[in-house]
Order: C-alpha cells, then sequence, then structure tokens
C-alpha cells in the first residue's frame, strides 16, 4: 500500500474540499489518463486496488503511472471510546483529489485495452472519473 | 512555412472576461517584441475550428478590428478549464520574419509498430522539443525513426536530425523514447511506483 516514508506531523486537519485541480489536470507521461470528476478523498486501498486491475487487465505489456500519492493520514478513535482525551490514532492514508485531476496514466497499449483497463479502475473508485487522450487536450500546448 | 491560418480577433476592453465567454468569444491577448500588448477576443468557433485543423503549430494572419493587415502570430498558450477542458484564454506571440523566435514543436514517431511487433514496450518520454528558428522556417512536427530501436536502446535529442535554420535548444542526452522489455507476470504483480509523491521530515509515518 502506498504510504509516505516519513511525514512531519502525524496527525492532519481534514481540511477543504473545494476548487478544481488546477495541477495535475494533463496528461504527463502515458498517452491515456483516467480524470476525476468529483472531489473525493482516494485512500490508499483504492488506489492499489484500481492498480491491480489496470494492470490484470492489460496482463503483459503497457506502462501505467500512478500520478496520485496518498500523504494526508486519517486518523480514527477505537470503537466504543468516549468522546475526548485527544485525537485518535492514524488509520490511514489517502490523496486529495479534486475535479480535473488526472489520477493514472497507461501507455504501450491500444485504446480500446487501456480503456477497458481504466474502466476497471473506475469501479474501485468513490467518484465519476472520465477517460482522456493526451490528443484531445489531455495536454497544454 | 508559409502562413495558411487567418483569424478575426476583436479588441477587448479588459474586465468582465467571462461575459465574453457567454458571448462565445474567448479573451485572448497578443503581444511579442517591440509590440505593444493588446488585449483581444476571439469567436470561440472560429478559433476551436482552426485549432481542430493544426494552428498551434503554425504562423496564424490575426487581424484585429477592422485594421486590413493582418500580423503573424503565433500561439504561445493555450489555457483550458480543468474539467470540461474548454479553450479560457489564449496567448499570440507576434513575430517578425527577422527575428528568431522559441517555440515547442511536437514530434512524431515513425515505424512504432515495427517496435511492437518486435515485442517491445516503446516508452515516450518527451512529446515536444524546443527549437529557435525564423518564424517562416517553423516546422509543424520532427519526424523521430524508431523502428530500427532495440529493446533497452533508447533514442535521444542528439539523435532527432535538425533541419536547416532550426536550433534544438534541449540537451543532446535528453532522451526522447525508450523501448522497454515487456513486463514478466512476477513484475506486473509487485506495487507500480508512483509517478510523484514525496516524504516530510523527521518522524515515523507508521502507526
Amino acid at each position: 500500500m502506498l504510504m509516505p516514508k516519513r511525514v512531519k506531523h502525524r496527525r492532519q486537519h481534514r481540511g477543504r474540499r473545494t476548487g478544481l485541480a488546477y495541477d495535475g489536470n494533463e496528461i504527463s507521461f502515458g498517452e491515456f489518463g483516467l480524470q476525476a470528476l468529483e472531489p473525493a478523498w482516494i485512500t490508499d486501498r483504492q488506489i492499489e486496488s484500481a492498480r491491480v486491475n489496470m494492470t490484470r487487465s492489460v496482463r503483459r505489456g503497457g506502462k501505467l503511472w500512478i500520478t496520485i500519492f496518498p500523504d494526508k493520514s486519517v486518523t480514527k478513535k477505537p470503537a466504543e471510546t468516549r468522546m475526548g482525551s485527544g485525537k485518535g490514532l492514524p488509520d490511514h492514508w489517502v490523496a486529495v483529489v479534486k475535479p480535473g485531476r488526472v489520477m493514472f496514466e497507461m501507455a504501450g497499449v491500444t485504446e480500446e485495452a487501456a480503456r477497458a483497463a481504466m474502466r476497471l479502475a473506475a469501479h474501485k473508485l468513490p467518484i465519476k472519473t472520465r477517460f482522456i487522450r493526451r490528443d484531445d487536450g489531455g495536454e497544454a500546448q | 512555412m508559409a502562413a495558411s491560418f487567418a483569424l478575426q480577433s476583436e479588441v477587448r476592453v479588459p474586465g468582465h472576461p467571462n461575459r465574453d465567454r457567454r458571448a462565445g468569444y474567448i479573451p485572448a491577448v497578443m503581444y511579442g517584441h517591440r509590440v505593444a500588448p493588446a488585449a483581444l477576443r476571439i469567436e470561440a468557433r472560429q478559433l476551436t475550428a482552426a485549432l481542430a485543423r493544426g494552428a498551434a503549430h503554425h504562423l496564424v494572419e490575426l487581424s484585429v478590428g477592422d485594421d486590413t493587415t493582418p500580423r503573424t502570430v503565433v500561439i504561445k498558450e493555450i489555457q483550458r478549464h480543468p474539467v470540461t477542458r474548454e479553450i479560457v484564454h489564449i496567448d499570440f506571440q507576434a513575430v517578425s520574419a527577422a527575428e528568431r523566435i522559441h517555440a515547442d514543436v511536437p514530434l512524431r514517431l515513425i515505424g512504432e509498430e515495427a517496435v511492437t511487433k518486435a515485442g517491445g514496450i516503446l516508452q515516450v518520454l518527451l512529446h515536444a522539443i524546443r527549437i529557435s528558428c525564423l518564424p517562416q522556417d517553423l516546422p509543424d512536427h520532427v519526424d523521430v525513426a524508431v523502428a530500427d530501436l532495440a529493446i533497452g536502446h533508447a533514442r535521444t535529442v542528439g539523435d532527432l536530425p535538425a533541419p536547416a535554420g532550426i536550433q534544438i535548444l534541449n540537451e543532446p542526452e535528453e532522451v526522447v523514447c525508450s523501448v522497454l522489455a515487456p513486463r514478466t507476470a512476477e513484475a506486473a504483480a509487485g506495487p507500480a511506483a508512483p509517478a510523484g509523491g514525496g516524504d516530510g521530515g523527521p518522524g515515523d509515518a507508521k502507526g
């Protein structure tokens, strides 16, 4: 599972998820991409699940890039604990994703294979997504 | 290369760009060496049609308002909406026939099928190169022959043919594309390295 090696602070504020992805909204490495259309916290497990599905779908060949990283810790208090006594322990890690963010990229496979792989990946994510190609505006000039 | 695209624009009063967008125009700016910057607006339909025909990598004759003498420009930047991908703003750079310009030119790979047939995976690391040339010499693309690349080999910027009058500004050692061996089943099952990410300062993230 993806997670930071070291962090300065183990617990974080939740923050806000307003706005759009003004960075990372173009295809940077591959030919095809999966773009988020809604804001969400994508967990490390969801990223891993999407990756496994894409890898299995294309079997061999092709190259995959994961362009989000779960660097935000989410804490959870133990079950049946009274309120108070400080913030809970870190439970898992999430990537904060805003609309427009390209989350996965692929290259070295046909468009049909990439579409099929990313459709499976999209089913593992909690948001609406879109398949994009480099040559239809996925990239800046 | 001769200019093959003509666009008509109007002078725009700066401020309220969304009003122009709602009216079917795209806010634009034209600037250049010894050219006073001008805020313009251009019909979205006209611009979209020109871009679909490849205007982004050609010289463009841009008419402003009722001015009868069009100015030769290149499209310097296109800003798009992160989600809808609609064009929200465009920059034109006015060029002079006697002054060299810097431009990004897309690379076109020739012979990709041969690499795939040989069982390799072509990894493209550079999709465009930065060049310096006179405006009339601006190519719309640069061809990269990859058919003879074997697995494990790479094509660098230094291998690219620079047409006469064109200077390539990228480092010659920069890799344009390489051919990878297909992944084995064991490699495919392992975790993929993220494209980005990083870590913070001291402190254990686990736990």
